[in-house]
């Protein structure tokens, strides 16, 4: 059996999150959204493949509050739950610096690269999933920059920060033909 | 009921021939046909028309829903976040939702402070 840690690791966003309660909660009583049913589809498609999918610890502390309904547990047994490690604060402060991205949005990009699991087995995501197709785009613009910064950043710094790497950015879609 | 709906044709389906079977009722039998079923009041006609590929994906998130059965489904009633209940924040736009599933977020950030994960220095990078 392989090491659950070489998997291909994947941060759902907010949004992803919010998007799976809600297809669980209304999927017998209206038709989804385009969005729910991609997170259903999505969730279900990389469970499927063994894939290791993350909510951030933002996430969790919401939903652990919210656990007592089965929806929200059924999303929690999915996930684990990324937390921020050092340099995620000040990679954050850097990325909104140099995109102009809101400051969420960059804690969130931000944890992609500097976080882990409560084993500190792992450092950051592959994948960043989100439906916000602006975020995908102003990220997508200044990737080859961020990608210099962070080299530069974390050249010098003891293992395992020097292997740190951006995470890449998709939209939930882009798994469902695999 | 059971030998009225064998001898009906095995091709349709259970709750069609059921369909057929309250069709013969008067309105006193179906007006007692929903005091005995009660939930057949609350349900709504497009909850009968749902894409296929989401009854699909239905299917087989009802079975992991069901490894639960001490927990209970999210009532229209129940809070959820931002001091609104599982319904009114359902029926915001979703720009609103957004707004409002962002400033929890934001909050839980606040709650959490500046926790830092220890990490093993043998991590394994996303490279």
């Amino acid at each position: 059996m392989s090491n659950p840690s070489e998997k291909t690791r994947y941060l759902l966003d907010k949004n992803v999150a919010r998007y799976a309660i809600a297809g669980l909660r209304y999927g017998h009583l209206r038709p989804l959204s385009r969005e729910e049913l991609d997170a259903l589809a999505f969730w279900r498609a990389l469970e499927r493949q063994g894939a290791s999918l993350f909510i951030s610890h933002t996430s969790f502390h919401i939903l652990r509050r919210l656990a007592g309904y089965v929806e929200v547990q059924t999303l929690l047994d999915s996930v684990d739950v990324l937390w921020p490690t050092r340099y995620y604060a000040r990679w954050a402060r850097r990325l909104h610096e140099m995109t102009g991205l809101t400051r969420e949005d960059c804690a969130q990009v931000a944890l992609g690269s500097f976080s882990s699991n409560l084993a500190g087995s792992i450092l950051g995501v592959h994948f960043l999933v989100t439906c916000d197709q602006s975020l995908i785009t102003g990220y997508r613009h200044h990737f080859a920059a961020l990608d210099r910064r962070l080299h530069s950043m974390t050249v010098q710094l003891r293992a395992p920060f020097n292997q740190a790497a951006l995470p890449r950015l998709v939209e939930p879609t882009q798994f469902l033909d695999k | 009921m059971s030998r009225i709906i064998e001898r009906t044709a095995s091709s349709v389906a259970p709750v069609e021939q059921i369909a057929r079977l309250i069709q013969r009722f008067d309105r006193r039998e179906k007006a007692r046909l929903v005091q005995l079923v009660p939930e057949l009041r609350t349900i709504r006609p497009e909850e009968a028309n749902l894409p296929a590929v989401q009854e699909e994906l239905m299917t087989y998130f009802d079975g992991r829903l069901a490894r639960h059965p001490e927990l209970r489904p999210m009532q229209d009633r129940d809070p959820f976040v931002g001091g609104l209940t599982v319904a009114a924040f359902f029926a915001l736009p979703e720009a609103e939702q957004d707004r409002v599933w962002g400033q929890a977020h934001a909050e839980a950030e606040r709650e959490l402070g500046a926790y830092e994960q220890p990490v093993r220095e043998d991590a394994l990078p996303a490279r």
